[in-house]
């Protein structure tokens, strides 16, 4: 990687483009080269320096996806970001975090000029049926108490040709990145300045979660919600449930309608679209 | 099924002469049967879903050591589980006992636990929630299986 390649990500350049109240939620910007996982790097550091705390890396080395997945983060190109937040043991259920995390950065994507990305339930961004940006929420916490949440964002913003990058090549998902989504005005589009709108929109909507719970986004959401109405199946260990996706319940809950009158809610389980 | 409908059977069979009852409903069944003989406060009941029989017997109450040992609220509410801290499900989700499938679980029965110890993973939403031990002590009870749907404050481990 040529250390004078335009686009590095630059604390400085990513504060410069943060509004002062936005910047006033934040306490560190904390940049890498390279870092195991963003979120591991996190939940690392002592237990006062993790609130508001955004770590950002060039390249992830051990990039997580969900349980075993990977998150596929070669260097240059994307935006791996972590933002480290303390709850305490009064706020709401911190169960629809993912979601609240997901309408979170699908604001900052909409002002990237981008249109026609949503979500598939619970947190996976994608444009044209493609993932363009994927989230880990990592909770720490005792049964009672305050919770540490990490929430991580891998987004792809321009990943290697694939021909250069055997790795991107072997992802087992439609994949897209911003640069060849439709729809956006400018292909170069600034990775300090998406990391900008990103520490602006994440920590306002942790804090509007604090105050007024999942309540605030669930419109936001279900106006994103690329599964509503259509026919998919939940996956639950070795069990298969399907039916028409009915957007989600006050926790986040997805609502699948298995027969007519019948309305089943999960909190876990794998999606897929059924197609035909 | 839920944990309320299973308060709801142990109230039935402590009001009725039973010694042993069993549901079924669907692919969940549950048994239920009185343990001892001895007097009115102190009646344990050992819950049994089928999937995990006998995953623990239900200890001898032991007598406070010390004066008047304070009796943990949550022992009144939950009388199917033993006596000792409870630790409850922070959210509901999926539990997961170990990091991977391949892994050995965070805890295990008779396990020494420090504050602070990861003791197991729920996953809701695709979020991994880390559940710590809020004190130390000794897991006398794992009261669900890998994999098993949880409600919120539902009874995971008790710890002694």
């Amino acid at each position: 990687m040529n250390a004078m390649a335009p686009d590095q990500l630059d604390a400085d350049l990513i504060r410069s483009f943060m509004p002062g109240a936005a910047l006033e939620k934040l306490q560190h910007i904390t940049l890498l080269q390279e870092v195991d996982s963003t979120n591991t790097a996190l939940l690392r550091l002592p237990g006062e320096q993790q609130h508001a705390h955004a770590v950002m890396a060039e390249h992830q080395t051990g990039g997580r996806g969900r349980r075993t997945r990977s998150w596929h983060s070669p260097p240059g190109g994307n935006i791996y970001l972590s933002l480290g937040w303390w709850f305490n043991e009064n706020d709401k259920p911190l169960s629809t975090l993912p979601l609240i995390a997901a309408v979170a950065v699908c604001r900052a994507l909409s002002r990237s000029g981008l249109s026609g990305h949503g979500i598939k339930w619970p947190n996976d961004i994608l444009v044209d049926g493609r993932k363009l940006a994927g989230i880990l929420v990592e909770l720490q916490s005792a049964a009672s108490g305050p919770a540490l949440a990490v929430v991580g964002i891998g987004l792809n913003v321009r990943m290697p040709a694939a021909e250069t990058d055997e790795l991107a090549a072997a992802i087992d998902r439609p994949w897209t990145d911003l640069a060849s989504a439709p729809g956006l005005a400018h292909k170069d589009i600034s990775r300090n300045q998406l990391a900008a709108w990103l520490l602006e929109e994440l920590p306002q909507a942790l804090e509007t979660f604090q105050s007024e719970g999942f309540e605030a986004f669930k419109s936001d959401w279900l106006d994103l919600d690329l599964l509503h109405g259509r026919n998919i199946r939940v996956e639950q260990g070795n069990r298969e449930i399907a039916g028409r996706a009915r957007g989600v319940d006050h926790d986040g809950g997805l609502l699948l309608e298995t027969s007519p009158s019948v309305v089943r809610v999960f909190h876990s389980g794998e999606v897929s679209v059924h197609h035909g | 099924m839920d944990i309320r409908k299973i308060k709801k059977l142990i109230e039935l069979l402590e009001e009725s002469s039973l010694t042993e009852m069993e549901i079924v409903e669907g692919e969940e069944s549950v048994r239920l049967s009185r343990n001892g003989s001895s007097g009115h406060a102190g009646t344990h009941h050992a819950l049994h879903p089928d999937v995990h029989a006998a995953a623990w017997s239900v200890p001898a109450a032991v007598a406070p050591s010390g004066p008047s040992a304070p009796q943990p609220a949550a022992a009144e509410e939950e009388p199917a589980v033993p006596e000792g801290e409870l630790v409850r499900a922070p959210m509901v989700g999926t539990f997961f006992a170990a990091s991977s499938p391949e892994a050995e679980p965070f805890v295990s029965l008779g396990q020494q636990v420090t504050e602070g110890e990861t003791m197991c993973i729920i996953e809701a939403m695709k979020m991994f929630n880390q559940i710590e031990a809020e004190s130390a002590g000794t897991v006398v009870a794992i009261l669900v299986e890998n994999g098993q749907p949880v409600e919120f404050d539902q009874p995971l481990f008790v710890i002694r």
